[in-house]
């Protein structure tokens, strides 16, 4: 067991060695020369001599295993550097767009239980009947259409026909409708269908047709027999979905014009502003992390036989 | 299943549907796609322009057809440059020993820890703004899915008995992996290859909508939808047609792993 846990922690250690290499790496995709962007976007031009003495202050000169090493010791204090744009400290860039974008996210991750919850296990108890393939062609459908243009549709529609509801921008909850539907709807008809899928299989086993054999009730069946061994599955699967949902938003924010991380990130992409982009980067990825982290960890409380083997759920 | 069957026959048809207007789009577009005429701007759709005229006068049809070549052709040459690479990645995993299994895995899981949408953004959209920006972006951002995707699949292939078999009777190296190893991954990578062709189609729209693909005048689906945005409620067909169009690509690609994943069996879970 406890070697089992190190072996984890060891890889998990390893795959954040290889983030912080692969974002450090992105500095290789940078226009031209930083110190030369930085000055150009403080005066009109920058003579050589100011180049040369701005690489040495940020010790561009210096060889690339020293800059690494010196890159991940000021992000382990959370120090990412300066944004090239606006010359902010780029950690905070990030921090101060991560509620609006957490907002929709969380907003977006309950649309989603609740319409998969209900769709899968409709279309779980009509299985081969109409409501089952009605739902089926529904989720294809609903996965096919792109947020982009659902959030078009809904916007053109709902906002700006009928008027019910604000067009773009962060405000009240009735800001949140739109964006959040927008953002859940693939995700939700995916997850209806993993839900339908993981229902019947759980429903299959043995001891759910003994259950069913002492007469019990439908519902305890349900309840207390068929639910506790189809959890685990789904909830490493809403983890992956929350993940999900931080990269749509990427989209979704720009269709909504939805003052988050995910705008941030397009308008850095767009400015080739590296030090930002990598700011985002690696937050995105710690909370990645640690919504996986925490899956597992619920997984090993649900399911108590995980916790014995020393695994590290489905992987 | 005979509604499995049509299913994937509807996708087949409408993809062969789209792959025609994309390569006939030189022949049967009614305008030149590019050539603007700002007296028709903004007009609904009529006999001359089936699907009206955008912006600046172009016609919406033309640009539709000649933007399938664009978004379909990128999204066929990234997904199987996609798929070789991380195909390649897979099975080296396997059959390249126990450290290359190692440090692949490592490499695989770093890049899984990003959502894909944002690290094809990033990816590219800092190697762009251009379509071989895009390929190359969209292959680095994606070929991990597929690595993880074959390495597991081959490795519980390599488990059967027929394999052990056949190593037992010496079958060995290249003869192995194509007689028997491969042959059981058909099903399972081409349903896979349908669903994440549909999402490649999304992601380069996605790109293209938020200005990270191709260069203005280039009619590309999702840069035509960004476009309409300033006239949803003057012109809304200029939002309708080239969501439509991305729609019907993404559909088609969705119906046909559809039917092949209840074809083959699987359950959906494991093409997630």
């Amino acid at each position: 067991m406890r070697r089992a846990i190190a072996a984890h922690a060891l890889r998990l250690v390893a795959v954040l060695f290889a983030v912080s290499v692969g974002t450090f790496g992105l500095f290789a995709l940078a226009p031209g020369d930083p110190a030369e962007v930085i000055l150009r976007d403080r005066s009109e031009e920058p003579d050589p001599g100011q180049v040369a003495a701005l690489r040495r202050e940020l010790g561009l000169d210096d060889p690339l295993p020293v800059r690494y090493a010196r890159w991940l010791a000021a992000a382990c204090r959370g120090d990412l550097g300066r944004s090239w744009r606006t010359g902010a400290p780029a950690s905070s860039e990030v921090v101060q767009r991560m509620p609006a974008t957490l907002q929709l996210a969380g907003c977006s991750f309950l649309l989603v239980l609740a319409m998969s919850a209900v769709g899968g296990a409709v279309a779980a108890f009509n299985r081969g009947r109409g409501a089952d393939h009605a739902l089926r062609i529904a989720s294809v459908l609903t996965i096919s259409i792109p947020s982009y243009w659902l959030g078009l549709l809904l916007i053109m529609t709902l906002a700006v026909q009928v008027g019910w509801l604000p067009v773009m921008g962060r405000g009240g909850p009735a800001h949140l409708v739109l964006p959040s539907l927008t953002l859940a709807a693939g995700a939700a008809a995916l997850q209806g269908r993993v839900l339908r899928a993981t229902l019947l299989q759980v429903m299959a086993a043995d001891h759910i047709r003994f259950a069913q054999a002492k007469g019990l009730p439908p519902r305890t069946v349900l309840l207390r027999h068929a639910l506790p061994n189809a959890l685990p599955p789904l909830v490493t699967m809403w983890a992956v979905s929350l993940g999900h949902l931080l990269g749509g938003s990427v989209v979704v924010e720009t269709v909504f014009a939805w003052p988050g991380v995910g705008q941030l990130t397009v308008a850095s992409v767009l400015g080739r502003d590296i030090p930002v982009v990598q700011a985002i980067l690696l937050t995105v990825a710690a909370v990645f992390m640690v919504v996986n982290l925490a899956a597992d960890g619920i997984n090993r409380r649900l399911d108590p036989r995980l916790a014995r083997l020393g695994g590290g759920g489905p992987s | 299943m005979s509604g499995t069957r049509a299913l994937v026959r509807a996708g087949v048809s409408l993809l062969l549907a789209l792959t025609l207007a994309a390569i006939l789009a030189p022949w049967i577009a009614p305008h030149d796609p590019v050539a603007a005429d700002p007296s028709l701007r903004l007009q609904p759709p009529s006999p001359t322009y089936p699907f009206g005229t955008d912006q600046i006068g172009r016609c919406v049809l033309s640009r539709l057809l000649w933007g399938a070549r664009l978004s379909l052709g990128t999204a066929a040459l990234t997904a199987a440059l996609t798929m070789m690479v991380g195909a390649a990645a897979g099975l080296l995993a396997v059959f390249g020993g126990v450290v290359v299994d190692r440090v692949l895995g490592i490499v695989i899981d770093a890049f899984l820890t990003l959502p894909g949408m944002m690290l094809t953004l990033v990816l590219a959209g800092l190697a762009g703004p251009s379509t071989l920006g895009v390929v190359l972006g969209l292959t680095a951002a994606s070929w991990a899915w597929w690595a993880r995707l074959v390495r597991s699949l081959a490795l519980s292939a390599r488990e059967q008995e027929y394999v052990f078999g056949a190593r037992a009777v010496g079958v060995r190296g290249p003869r192995l992996l194509i007689r028997y190893i491969l042959p059981q991954l058909r099903q399972p990578l081409l349903a896979a290859a349908a669903l994440r062709a549909g999402w490649v189609v999304i992601a380069i729209s996605a790109l293209g909508f938020l200005g990270l693909a191709v260069q203005p005048p280039a009619p590309e689906w999702g840069a035509m939808l960004q476009e309409s945005r300033l006239h949803l409620a003057s012109a809304p067909w200029l939002m309708l047609a080239p969501g439509l169009a991305v729609t019907l690509a993404v559909l088609a690609c969705n119906l046909v792993a559809e039917g092949l994943q209840h074809l083959g069996e699987r359950p959906p879970r494991e093409l997630l």
